[in-house]
């Protein structure tokens, strides 16, 4: 089990990582709410 | 090119945490960014005239006859010695004095007095004395130059920054002074036929490499030149314009990923692949050699590919806030934040490299063709200045403080960026609102390359 016994050195490297990697998921999740949103009001604004 | 740092064990936190820092910085210099900073800054930068004595000086024909003498003179004696001397990279003066005099050092001289080397170019010198005696022989005007293509752009300095950064990085024996001697003049030989197509002051601008590389740092200094003027103007203002040339933005990519590459290639990460690209070249029949250098190519580009990728998913970011521009022109746009990251990585590992190995230079120079003392194989040499046995000097920065000073370097270049990036956004969208929201992903892009440029620098100096 290579992985696990150099847990440390990757583990390591992935935290290098993990502030962009927060920064691009909140911000992909907040553009796709945002489009969800967006258009579910053109949907219902005919109906208005 | 061996760095030259040793090891840091008394940082109070891991090299990891800094990461977070610098991304807290740059989330908190967003903010600070939106709220302090509603119009473009940056377009008008403000021009303030230097005394006019000064100016003349500076902009004198002796200076630029002196100026332009010096970069022939370094020129040919880096062809000399390497082709001439020790053919020992650490005893001679060539591959030291081009990767890390040349390279290297030029670049903070240009960020802190503009322009440097456009004075120095010993190709544009050579050819603005080959036109002078041209026009002088012919008595009377001698035929126009060819007008340069619009569209060749900076491509022409990618394809020269990125071969330079092949044989540095690449090339198997890419710092043996006569490999460097020799492409010293089949660059050379080159640039005076495009010189000679384009003329002289419209291929330095746009297609010399050396020319255009130093030009872009040059941008961010106060100092600059305003027709027989010099004089200052705002840090930063002369980056606006950067990105309209075709090229430029695949320019900044090969600046910054041949960085990134050149320390990657010291980290596990590459260390555990490349012997499995190397086994894998060899199979397709390329020898030891020649596939030790496909694998490191292969390496090279991905890096280059890397950043630019990166670098895309910022501009299609920006692109989906709205606002009805082009990807297109939107990389445009951004394209000056790309200097200052250029900046901040080029700094950043090369900063312990010019400290170390620049003092070795002035060994070298003592004797260009390798001194006996430091030469094992034992040439015959000179000691012009008396210096041939000085050492380096390694407790000039400690590991630590260096660590701390590349961190600031990182952080600095890309707070920065952020600005460039910021007042970009507010003079391209109309409203400032989606101008901030255009930026969110670029924010996300900059603490991607620190990220990157700090996880880099662990791995090169851990």
């Amino acid at each position: 089990m290579p992985t696990i016994a150099h847990t440390s050195d990757w583990l390591v490297n992935v935290a290098f990582v993990l502030p962009f990697l927060g920064l691009f998921v909140w911000l992909f999740i907040t553009t796709v709410r945002g489009r969800r949103q967006a258009a579910r009001e053109a949907r219902d604004a005919p109906e208005a | 090119m061996a760095h030259g740092v040793v090891g840091r064990s008394d940082l109070p936190i891991p090299e990891w945490l800094f990461g977070w820092a610098a991304a807290v910085v740059l989330v908190i210099s967003f903010v600070a960014l939106a709220v302090l900073w509603p119009e473009p800054r940056l377009r008008d930068g403000g021009f303030r005239a230097l005394p006019r004595g000064l100016s003349r000086l500076l902009l004198s024909r002796p200076t630029q006859i002196l100026c332009g003498a010096v970069g022939i003179f370094l020129l040919g004696l880096t062809v000399w010695s390497g082709l001439t001397g020790v053919q020992t990279e650490a005893a001679n003066f060539a591959p030291k004095f081009v990767y890390i005099v040349f390279w290297t050092g030029l670049v903070p001289l240009s960020v802190v007095f503009g322009d440097v080397f456009r004075a120095l170019n010993p190709w544009r010198a050579i050819g603005r004395v080959v036109a002078w005696v041209a026009q002088t022989a012919a008595r009377g005007p001698v035929p126009a130059p060819l007008a340069y293509p619009e569209r060749l752009g900076h491509w022409p300095a990618v394809a020269g920054v990125f071969a330079f950064a092949t044989l540095e990085l690449v090339a198997s024996n890419g710092d043996s002074p006569e490999s460097v001697a020799i492409a010293a003049l089949v660059y050379s030989a080159a640039t005076f036929l495009a010189m000679a197509l384009y003329g002289v002051e419209a291929w330095c601008a746009r297609g010399e490499a050396f020319g255009v590389y130093f030009n872009l740092f040059s941008r961010i200094s106060p100092l600059t030149r305003r027709g027989d003027e010099v004089g200052l103007r705002r840090p930063l203002s002369g980056l606006w314009e950067v990105g309209s040339v075709p090229g430029t933005v695949a320019l900044l990519a090969v600046m910054v990923g041949s960085v990134s590459f050149d320390g990657v290639k010291e980290a596990p990460l590459w260390t555990g692949i490349a012997p499995d690209l190397i086994d894998f070249f060899e199979g397709l029949g390329l020898s030891a050699e020649r596939a030790f250098e496909a694998a490191f190519l292969l390496g090279l580009v991905a890096a280059v590919t890397l950043v630019l990728g990166f670098y895309r998913l910022g501009v299609a970011g920006a692109h989906s806030v709205g606002g009805g521009f082009s990807t297109a022109r939107l990389a445009k746009a951004f394209a000056p934040s790309l200097v200052p990251i250029a900046l901040a990585y080029v700094a950043a590992h090369y900063m312990t490299q010019l400290l170390y190995e620049g003092q070795a230079v002035v060994e070298l120079s003592t004797s260009p063709l390798g001194y006996l003392a430091s030469n094992p194989l034992g040439a015959e040499g000179t000691d012009l200045f008396g210096t041939a046995n000085e050492p380096i000097d390694y407790t000039v920065i400690g590991a630590t403080t260096a660590w701390y000073y590349q961190v600031g370097f990182v952080v600095a270049g890309h707070v920065a960026a952020l600005a460039l990036a910021h007042d970009k956004a507010l003079a391209l969208y109309d409203d400032a609102r989606l101008a901030v929201r255009s930026q969110y992903w670029m924010l996300v892009v900059m603490v991607g390359f620190t990220s990157l440029a700090l996880w880099l620098l662990a791995q090169s100096n851990g």
